[in-house]
């Protein structure tokens, strides 16, 4: 990623909802400046300022993209996902190396985008901690270029329920998209994307802000 | 999911700006109960890796133990 450019939208959910889209992308004018016609580099920020409603620990927000209309939705095959844990005891707290590992083989409808904390589940961070945000940066290749991974973004939960407070794990999920026309940068073909919960609902005063970023040395 | 949980959904439009508030159509609601369907399958799978990755540690743990290694040697590994 290079430098922000701009914030081109911000919106707070005035209810709650399981979907957010969207929509209009590619004809927001909003574009990388970088070289490139269709390549783009986004930073969307979900900030969401409680847990989420009528979730579970289990609960898991995804995103798929579409067509700029927010239609026909990419609906499988390009998208991948990575579990990362931190196993974490009173006397051993390392970056796991065990079952980190692209998780299938672009075989997903969606991405995900994190397993969140749900009302029933444990929070982030502590048991209090109701506060849940994620950063995701987006570049988007040209359309001259080979698919390389598109998008990342991380979302946190506590793994094991124990309630201890030296036992447990961390971990977070990152995807990775290779290129279809409907992920060229938002491009001819793309435009929209959907933030997805399942299972649940993103809470009342859920923000979603994105920014346009340069793209460094043409990617 | 019942009819009664039928979810909504929030859509900005980028362009105009405009923000809707709607309750999903039955097509984007179907999509929703497979993405479910996938995501549970999913996370069975991966908890039944990790299952069997502790499995296998406290087995291996135990083995190394009865060569006569200590937990701190053990653990240090």
């Amino acid at each position: 990623m290079g430098q922000p450019v701009k914030q081109f939208f911000t919106s707070t959910l005035t209810a709650a909802t399981s979907q957010i889209k969207i929509v209009n992308l590619n004809a927001s004018g909003n574009r990388s400046t970088n070289t490139g016609t269709e390549g783009m580099a986004f930073r969307l920020e979900l900030m969401m300022p409680q847990r989420l409603t009528n979730g579970t620990q289990a609960t898991e927000v995804n995103y798929q993209f579409g067509d700029n209309a927010g239609n026909n939705w990419q609906t499988g095959g390009i998208y991948n996902r990575r579990y990362n844990r931190y196993e974490h005891t009173a006397a051993n707290q390392y970056w796991s190396t065990a079952n980190v590992n692209w998780s299938g083989s672009y075989t997903y409808s969606s991405a995900l985008l994190g397993r969140f904390v749900g009302a029933a589940g444990n929070a982030v961070g502590d048991e209090y901690d109701g506060v849940n945000s994620v950063v995701m940066d987006w570049y988007a290749p040209t359309t001259q270029m080979g698919p390389i991974p598109m998008n990342w973004g991380a979302g946190m939960s506590v793994g094991s329920a124990t309630n201890q407070t030296t036992t447990g794990e961390i971990f977070f999920y990152s995807g990775s998209a290779h290129t279809t026309t409907f992920v060229y940068g938002f491009g001819s073909n793309g435009g929209s994307f959907i933030l997805y919960c399942n299972s649940g609902n993103f809470p009342i005063g859920t923000q979603i802000t994105m920014y346009e970023f340069t793209r460094a040395n043409n990617e | 999911m019942a009819e009664e949980t039928r979810p909504t959904v929030f859509i900005v439009n980028a362009s105009t700006g405009e923000e809707i508030t709607r309750p999903v159509t039955d097509e984007e609601w179907d999509a929703m109960k497979q993405s479910d369907v996938r995501s549970a399958e999913t996370r069975a799978a991966e908890e039944a890796i990790e299952a069997q990755r502790v499995a296998d540690k406290a087995s291996g743990d135990a083995k190394l133990k009865a060569l006569g290694l200590t937990d701190d040697e053990i653990a240090a590994r």
